[in-house]
C-alpha cells in the first residue's frame, strides 16, 4: 500500500515514485511472460523458428522455419535491467520526512 | 500369321534389349528441389548458443552411374540468398559484405572431379569426392566423405513421375580464414570453423 501527501512536492516525488514502480513491475512482468511463453529460450531472440522433418522417401532430414517470436535470454535480461533501473530510480523519489512528523500536515491518500 | 506374330515380338525384344543397353552407364541426376528439401546446415560455435543455419537453394546435376560410382562427377550449387538464421540480426549480418556478402557472391558452388576410396553395399556407396569448392569467389581443392544412395524407381513415389533418385549425404568442416569469410575477425566469438551438412536428393525421370 502506498499512501501520497497532498500538496506541494512531496505529492509530485510520490507519484512519480509509483509510476516507476508500476512500470518496473510491467515491464518485468511481460519479460518474464513472454520468456516463459517462449520456452524458456536460453539463446538470443528468434524471429522464426526452425524444426526438422524427415522426408518419407528419402529419409533426409530438411529443416521448416515458421514465424514465430521467441524472446530470447538477451531481451529477458534487458528487461529485468530496465526493471530494476526504474525501481532503483524510484528510491531516489523517498519522502525526506514523514507525515506525522510534519506538524500540521493534511493527510489524503491514494491506494494501490 | 503366326510368323508375323513371331516377328514382331522379335523386334520388340530387340528395341528393349537395345534400350536397355542405351540405358545403362551414368544417369544424369537433378538436383533442383522446389519442394526445398534438399538443404545444407551450417554450423559455427559461438558464445551462449552456437549459430545453427540452413539454405535450401540447391541446384545442380551429378552423372552417376550405379554400376560405376567411380566414375560420379557432377556440380552442386548452393543461392547464398537462401542463407537462414532464426535471429535476424544475426542473418543480415551472415548475407551482409563482411560475412557472405550475397549481393556479390550469389552462390557457392562444390565441383566433384573424382570419387576416391570407393565402397558399395547394396544401394549405398560410401566414398570420398575430390573437388574445388568455391565460397565467396574463393576456389579450393577438398575432399569431402560422401554417402551416396541410389533409390531405383522411387522418383514415382516423390514427384509422381517414373525415375530414380540419387540421395547424397556429406558431412565436412571448413575454415571461414580459407575463404575470406571475415577473416581473422571475430574469432573469440565465432569460430574459424564451419560445419556443413549437406542432405540432397537428385532426380533422374525415365
Amino acid at each position: 500500500m502506498l499512501v501520497c501527501l497532498s500538496g506541494g512536492l512531496a505529492v509530485a516525488s510520490c507519484r512519480v515514485r509509483l509510476a516507476l514502480r508500476l512500470a518496473a513491475f510491467v515491464i518485468g512482468c511481460s519479460g518474464l511472460i513472454l520468456w516463459l511463453v517462449g520456452g524458456l529460450h536460453m539463446g538470443w531472440s528468434k524471429s522464426t523458428e526452425t524444426r526438422t522433418e524427415i522426408d518419407e522417401v528419402t529419409g533426409l532430414e530438411y529443416p521448416v522455419t515458421e514465424n514465430k517470436y521467441v524472446l530470447g535470454v538477451e531481451l529477458f535480461g534487458a528487461t529485468l535491467a530496465v526493471s530494476g533501473g526504474l525501481l532503483g530510480l524510484s528510491l531516489a523519489f523517498r519522502n525526506s520526512s514523514r507525515p506525522d512528523k510534519q506538524p500540521g500536515a493534511e493527510t489524503s491518500s491514494t491506494q494501490l | 500369321m503366326k510368323r508375323l506374330h513371331k516377328s514382331k515380338l522379335a523386334w520388340a525384344l530387340a528395341l528393349a534389349f537395345a534400350s536397355g543397353v542405351l540405358n545403362a552407364g551414368p544417369i544424369k541426376f537433378d538436383f533442383k528441389d522446389p519442394k526445398k528439401v534438399n538443404n545444407v546446415v551450417f554450423l559455427l560455435d559461438a558464445p551462449l548458443e552456437s549459430i545453427n543455419g540452413t539454405a535450401t537453394g540447391v541446384s545442380g546435376t551429378v552423372s552417376f552411374d550405379p554400376a560405376k560410382p567411380t566414375a560420379t562427377t557432377g556440380k552442386i550449387v548452393l543461392a547464398t540468398s537462401s542463407l537462414h538464421v532464426d535471429n535476424p540480426v544475426m542473418k543480415d549480418h551472415i548475407i551482409g559484405e563482411e560475412w557472405m556478402h550475397v549481393s556479390k557472391f550469389p552462390t557457392i558452388e562444390f565441383v566433384a572431379e573424382k570419387m576416391i576410396k570407393v565402397k558399395t553395399s547394396g544401394t549405398t556407396t560410401t566414398a570420398t569426392i575430390a573437388g574445388k569448392l568455391t565460397v565467396k569467389g574463393v576456389t579450393k581443392k577438398v575432399n569431402v566423405p560422401v554417402r551416396l544412395t541410389y533409390l531405383k524407381g522411387l522418383l514415382i513415389k516423390r514427384n509422381r513421375v517414373p525415375g530414380d533418385l540419387l540421395v547424397l549425404r556429406s558431412d565436412f568442416t571448413i575454415k571461414r580464414s580459407d575463404y575470406g569469410i571475415n577473416a581473422g575477425n571475430k574469432e573469440e566469438k565465432v569460430s574459424d570453423k564451419i560445419e556443413l551438412k549437406l542432405r540432397v536428393a537428385g532426380a533422374a525421370p525415365h
